[in-house]
């Protein structure tokens, strides 16, 4: 603490403030308790300014295994208000490098980060799925109630759940406007809204009453199984799950896990129904789901497909145009997913009735893109601008293909969103 | 618009003007035709506030152009907006935070602003939009250009920006 305020006198006498760079070790020293100490320093090396020891988990909520790859925290003073991101991809040093990195607001009077150890430990959250589990999630802008990519979906609600988790408190806040004078809040206990596999604040509801010892049956909880289980299931079947990750691929790990233990299975089956989620019969891929936000095309969430001659069509609609509002390229409906099993050899083509529409393929094993398998007459295979057609060589497994119009995917050149239709052949 | 006309449409700006249910997939509300939806800054959770702009003086160098604005919940709560102009920009009229209590959702609620640029500099205002339901409160931040010079800048630069297949993941 001492550290930390000496550091906010430095801040105040007008020194800038260099990005940051986050380091952790395990201070083992207490018995029943695995603190997580971390060290933040200017990226110049200067010198620690900041100490803390923000992350408190008892050991026999979370068997943790630190070997933690270099985390990046962008806490620069010229970050504008709002912008906090964590991404899997920045720019380090002199060249590109692969590297985690979180960004954090710190415009004062519009949005800082500084005193919202929730909105960091939800970053954080991303980099420990990153590091740990996996994530899928395509990332981008989303509000409360917005019907989501379900891998987008779990993701933020993981985040939200993890920063209750680690904070020992379910109520996020978030500062900002003059003076840092007014706060956003909400409780992953009780906040939620349109429930169902889309929606973030299912996910993180889910996942907090899973692991908190208060049972509110009201909302389907009659459950309280800690955080070990679930951080079981998410670095374990969740991790290898042939299936994005999502709700889907979280629970069915859980529950695989847990399969001898019915009184356990029947708990989670409630929460999960609770959220308008068919949860008996719930596999990976989401097989048995029945809820379709109202749209019968969002059904099934994955397509399984036989290769064969005859073509089939799927569709990239913006369903949800006031969701979208904030952005389409995340919003239920506008992806779709294609299941194909391996080992074969496949063509395949995709096109649009409308030249200046760009429907795009991505190819996917356990969630890595495939690239190298593919051959395209033009490259990069699922890339070039236009209708696609490539060949791919399929190992053995199960493969996810991802289909979209990439002007609805906020990817393309010419902007223009519209509904479509993609015509298909797998052969 | 004078200044008296300008007043009085601050003050009509509060009144709801009724528009498609919050929940039902629809097109933007038609009381915001012609007006342009504007993304919130944010990648944190958001709140669930659909924000919209229109220039009203159409003639480049105008002075005091005025800004009208437009948001629609969609979910009922308390909506509180607070305005931030850039350094080289002033808000004239219309400035002073927005606070409604029981706003309805899909309500579409207007502010007028007379804005003066201090330069040649494109410039911009922030919004920050907040709504509250029950214990639960959410924000967004919104950067609105200021008048039209600044939007034409603004479009020019997302015109010029490099496109990519894979958008960025930022979580």
């Amino acid at each position: 603490m001492a550290l930390k305020q000496t550091a906010r006198r430095r801040e105040r006498r007008g020194h800038e403030r260099a990005d940051a760079r986050l380091s952790m070790r395990v201070d083992s020293r207490h018995e029943d308790t695995a603190r997580i100490v971390t060290e933040s320093q200017n990226i110049s090396g200067s010198g620690v300014y900041c100490r803390s020891e923000h992350y408190l988990a008892p050991l026999s909520k979370v068997a943790l295994t630190i070997v933690l790859p270099s985390l990046v925290i962008d806490w620069g003073p010229n970050n504008t208000g709002g912008v906090t991101f964590f991404t899997e991809s920045g720019v380090v040093g002199a060249g590109p490098t692969f590297s985690p990195k979180i960004v954090l607001a710190a415009q004062a009077g519009v949005d800082t980060d500084e005193y919202d150890i929730q909105v960091i430990a939800h970053e954080f959250a991303h980099y420990v799925e990153f590091a740990f589990g996996r994530s899928d999630s395509i990332g981008g802008p989303h509000r409360f109630g917005d019907r989501l990519d379900p891998r987008v979906a779990w993701s933020e609600g993981w985040g939200y759940f993890w920063a209750g988790f680690v904070n020992d408190d379910p109520v996020m806040i978030d500062s900002f406007g003059t003076n840092q004078g007014q706060a956003s809040q909400f409780n992953v206990e009780t906040s939620f809204s349109r429930p169902g596999w889309w929606s973030e604040s299912s996910a993180w509801s889910i996942l907090w009453d899973l692991y908190d010892s208060t049972n509110d049956t009201g909302n389907g909880d009659n459950v309280a199984i800690g955080a070990a289980p679930i951080w079981a299931a998410l670095t374990g079947g969740a991790r290898s799950a042939e299936a994005f990750t999502s709700l889907f691929t979280a629970v069915s790990a859980l529950k695989q896990a847990n399969q001898a233990n019915a009184t356990l299975i029947s708990q989670i089956n409630t929460l999960v129904t609770f959220h308008n989620t068919v949860a008996a019969t719930l596999d990976d891929f989401g097989s048995t789901e029945t809820n379709n936000a109202g749209f019968p095309e969002v059904l099934p969430i994955y397509r399984t497909v036989t290769p064969s001659a005859t073509a089939f069509t799927v569709p990239s609609n913006i369903l949800f145009p006031n969701d979208s509002q904030n952005g389409t390229d995340n919003k239920l409906g506008i992806r779709h997913y294609l299941r194909l099993a391996g080992p074969r050899t496949v063509r395949i083509t995709a096109s649009t009735p409308v030249s200046t529409q760009d429907p795009d393929v991505v190819v996917y094993k356990n969630g890595v893109q495939q690239v190298g398998i593919l051959s395209c007459t033009t490259q990069p295979c699922g890339e070039t601008g236009g209708n696609e057609d490539f060949t791919a060589n399929l190992g053995a497994g199960t493969y996810v293909i991802e289909v979209y119009e990439c002007n609805n995917a906020g990817c393309g050149t010419t902007g223009t969103q519209a509904n479509t239709t993609i015509t298909m052949t797998v052969q | 618009m004078n200044c008296h006309s300008l007043l009085a449409a601050i003050v009509l700006s509060l009144i709801p003007v009724a528009s498609d249910a919050a929940d039902q997939p629809a097109n933007k509300p038609a009381a915001v035709a012609g007006m342009t939806a504007v993304l919130p800054v944010n990648q944190k959770i958001g709140a669930p506030v659909d924000v919209y702009y229109r220039h009203m003086n159409k003639a480049a160098g105008a002075n005091d152009p005025t800004l009208q604005l437009a948001f629609v919940p969609r979910m009922a709560g308390n909506l509180r907006v607070e305005l931030l102009p850039d350094k080289n920009v002033t808000i004239a009229y219309g400035g002073a935070p927005l606070a409604l209590q029981k706003a309805a959702a899909a309500g579409v609620y207007n502010r007028m602003l007379s804005v003066r640029r201090g330069g040649s500099t494109p410039a911009n205002i922030r919004a920050l939009v907040s709504i509250e339901m029950g214990d639960t409160r959410f924000f967004s931040v919104y950067s609105i250009p200021a008048d039209i010079v600044s939007a034409d800048a603004a479009r020019q630069k997302a015109s010029t920006k490099p496109t990519t297949k894979k958008p960025a993941r930022q979580l």
